[in-house]
């Protein structure tokens, strides 16, 4: 069933649920690891899915259709998570890049993550992104999306986006290295 | 290493992302059976509309209870004549005049003989006149008036009483009693006593 097809079923009153019901099915799976890139923490992950849909849910009345389903949800999603990020951090005052051995100890603790330190590192690296690159590298590398999608999602240029992308790339890099050289 | 699509790959190729490249990057994991139970709580949001009625249906009620209170108060409030305060408030606010014309009033409202009665029983061994002084301390004019208009009533009172008397003894006195009382004054003046 196309976006298209879902969003007929979720604008009629009638069809609502049904349609709603398709929407879950064909994207909590994607929502879902697009947020677990972003917050890291699964417990985290699962509360901000569950506010993304929420909202979807309560939005589908007043969708006015000028962007495609998947370019709104998406939007709803990164933007909650990113709001989710900024008050965690706001809160707890962590600063990655100041105590590395902390965040590795604290991946290695968190039962749903695996991996060796290296991809430890490589998860540090993403989280130490400024929330802008974090939102495009996330998309970009993870969800796989193209930039003419995450334009019309994130309200930036392709020019812009694709710079993001590579100072997010580079940044990465660059920790990665000096994370192995010191391990 | 995740499959990558090769648009993305080669972009990451382009910016010698070798590092980044070779990284296994599915190091996150979920709980088993996730995905399934993550739909059944997300169709679930769909399923609080029921809730969401009845939680507005018992906020309305809400709102419509505090609101006939509102008003039921509001008109008691409007319809009465004046707001009920108690007495000593009542009377703490008042000026010396209205003091004075508050006493009169319930004074006037007890007959006399309700009064006497009242005091002769004597209430504990307390006086009349304590009793005046104390109740109105504060209202000189009144005691005054009270006292004029009690002295009056007993003077009255005795006046009749005076007259029942002397009218009774006359009446019982013979002319010989009389005269022999008046002769025995007489002897009685005539030797010094």
């Amino acid at each position: 069933m196309t976006d298209q097809e879902i969003l007929e079923l979720c604008l009629r009153p009638a069809s609502r649920e049904k349609g709603y019901r398709l929407l879950v099915s064909a994207y909590s799976k994607k929502i879902y690891w697009h947020v677990r890139r972003m917050v890291t923490d699964h417990d985290d992950a699962n509360d901000v899915v569950q506010n993304v849909f929420i909202k979807i849910y309560r939005g589908l009345g007043e969708f006015r259709q000028d962007s495609k389903l998947y370019t709104w949800i998406f939007r709803i999603a990164s933007n909650e998570a990113v709001s989710f990020i900024q008050e965690k951090y706001r809160r707890s005052r962590i600063a990655l890049e100041s105590d590395q051995a902390a965040y590795i100890k604290q991946l290695q603790a968190d039962v749903w993550v695996d991996g060796n330190d290296t991809q430890r590192l490589l998860q540090m690296a993403i989280d130490t992104l400024p929330d802008k690159q974090k939102q495009v590298f996330v998309m970009r590398y993870f969800d796989e999306l193209k930039y003419e999608e995450m334009e019309e999602i994130l309200g930036t240029s392709t020019g812009a986006l694709k710079a993001s992308f590579h100072h997010a790339v580079k940044k990465i890099e660059d920790f990665l290295k000096t994370g192995l050289n010191r391990s | 290493m995740r499959p990558k699509q090769p648009h993305i790959d080669a972009e990451l190729q382009e910016l010698n992302a070798s590092l980044l490249r070779e990284t296994d990057t599915d190091m996150l994991r979920v709980p088993e059976g996730y995905f399934e139970d993550l739909e059944g709580v997300l169709l679930d949001i769909a399923k609080p509309r029921t809730t969401e009625k009845v939680l507005m249906r018992t906020r309305w009620i809400g709102f419509a209870a505090a609101a006939t209170v509102v008003v039921v108060t509001g008109l008691f409030l409007l319809l009465r004549d004046k707001p009920e305060q108690p007495l000593h408030i009542a009377l703490a606010n008042m000026s010396d005049q209205e003091l004075d014309d508050w006493y009169a009033e319930q004074l006037s409202s007890i007959s006399y003989d309700d009064l006497y009665a009242y005091l002769e029983e004597g209430i504990g061994g307390i006086e009349a006149q304590d009793l005046f002084e104390t109740a109105f301390a504060d209202s000189s004019s009144i005691a005054e008036q009270l006292y004029s208009q009690i002295d009056g009533q007993v003077q009255a009172e005795t006046n009749t009483q005076e007259k029942i008397l002397e009218d009774h003894y006359i009446e019982s006195v013979g002319e010989e009693a009389i005269q022999e009382y008046l002769n025995e004054a007489f002897i009685l003046e005539d030797i010094g006593l």
